[in-house]
């Protein structure tokens, strides 16, 4: 038998257990540690010539593995696919962004 | 140009919400045969979303759009339901590191934008990110439940802000730095990050994908006695053929003082001449040589993966869009 004193005792630990969770998630996200950066390719080669490149992560193809997208300072977006291997550095070609009237897309900068 | 996957139009399909230098913000409509060409998103008044400067393009100039207020230019443009009330309000950036919220006072799919600026506060304070922001990013850090924001800075840098409020109700604490501007030589991007905090392993916790800019130092070269006769060689002909250069087009400026027009049916004529044609040639061919010769540092671009180093027992687990 479990009395009501014992249920809010077990709530009170459950919600400290919760309190100090919460606590370190924010203690190691403040205190995040990367490894040495290391450089994305695209067919084999570092990403040059991107006038302020500004990547993103996401799946525009619908088949489940996020694609490689980069805006440029022009106005243009670069998408590249995945690599063979997950989590890996290495990505396809990076071709531009086609609107589906099969125009490179391209906002209006200067 | 950073670049977000939102549905903002609320018919199912993902579009793109994004903002350029011009100073606005914009949308590519998605759909099931792809993006369609770039729109203006605008305000209940039908107004462009700016803030107090932006980049006329007709008149190719900069415009304030009111004197008395700090000048401050949008670089860029983001949605998140920052109210929870079910519809994608606007989050904007500015270079200077400052950040805004236009309020949704529609609803999903047929959005009324307010007006007006309201500025956001980080720790008290109006938002600042050092160095000034290139584009806030929405995640919940932490994993407490909150959607935070880090933002990239235009002289390095990744900044997370906190949100301590609540859901529908964000407070944002002071900055934290994540990483530091890149000191070293060839060591990873030093300028203009653009930062996006996801996982990119699949490890279960947030990495950073970092664009931005470093200085490439090449080896110098040590020339034979020969090579460095042709490269003083090189240096007094490319002197000369510059100064040539940079004297007409300065002519050219002149004589067309204040009308813009002018100046580019002119100085296009000019480069269309033979003689011009030639120089200009010759100057490559000699700026290629003296390169080959005195290689020199160059900045260059590119994107990192910063891969957060395993914690034990990290709590922490990534979210997109917490609260």
């Amino acid at each position: 038998m479990i009395h009501s004193w014992q249920t809010g005792a077990l709530a009170l630990t459950m919600c400290a257990l919760g309190a100090n969770t919460a606590a370190q998630g924010t203690e190691q996200a403040t205190h995040a540690r990367f490894d040495a950066p290391v450089e994305l390719t695209a067919d084999g080669k570092p990403m040059r010539g991107i006038l302020y490149p500004s990547p993103t992560l996401h799946d525009i193809d619908g088949d489940h593995r996020r694609e490689l997208l980069i805006g440029d300072l022009p106005g243009y977006i670069r998408v590249a696919q995945p690599g063979a291997k997950r989590g890996g550095t290495a990505w396809g070609e990076l071709e531009f962004l086609q609107s589906k009237d099969k125009k490179r897309l391209k906002l209006n900068n200067w | 140009m950073s670049l977000q996957f939102a549905d903002f139009n609320a018919d199912g399909h993902e579009d793109i919400v994004t903002a350029i230098w011009e100073g606005t913000v914009f949308l590519l409509p998605g759909s099931a045969d792809g993006f369609g060409q770039p729109e203006y998103i605008r305000d209940a008044k039908d107004e462009l979303i700016i803030l107090s400067r932006f980049y006329d393009v007709k008149a190719r100039a900069y415009v304030s759009t009111d004197e008395s207020k700090p000048v401050e230019h949008l670089v860029s443009g983001m949605v998140w339901d920052w109210d929870k009330d079910g519809d994608l309000d606007l989050i904007l950036g500015a270079k200077d590191g400052q950040v805004y919220l236009r309020l949704n006072e529609g609803k999903a799919g047929a959005p009324k934008f307010a007006s007006e600026n309201t500025p956001l506060l980080a720790g008290g304070k109006k938002f600042n990110v050092p160095g000034g922001s290139t584009a806030p990013r929405t995640v919940d850090w932490d994993g407490d439940g909150l959607t935070d924001l880090v933002c990239g800075s235009f002289k390095g840098g990744a900044y997370w802000y906190r949100n301590v409020g609540k859901a529908g109700a964000p407070v944002f604490a002071s900055p934290v730095a994540l990483v530091k501007p890149v000191q070293a030589k060839n060591a990873g991007p030093e300028t203009g990050w653009y930062v996006e905090p996801t996982d990119f392993d699949g490890d279960g916790d947030l990495d950073l994908v970092i664009g931005g800019f470093f200085t490439q130092h090449p080896k110098a070269r040590q020339l034979s006695t020969a090579e460095k006769k042709r490269l003083s060689d090189v240096d007094a002909e490319l002197t000369r053929l510059d100064k040539k250069w940079r004297n007409q087009y300065t002519a050219i400026r002149e004589k067309t003082k204040g009308d813009q027009d002018a100046f580019t049916e002119k100085y296009t004529a000019w480069n269309r001449e033979k003689e011009v044609q030639q120089m200009n040639a010759e100057r490559r061919k000699l700026r290629a040589e003296q390169l080959e010769l005195r290689p020199r540092s160059k900045r260059q671009s590119g994107v990192w993966l910063y891969r957060r180093r395993d914690e034990a027992g990290d709590p922490a687990q990534p979210s997109r869009n917490g609260g």
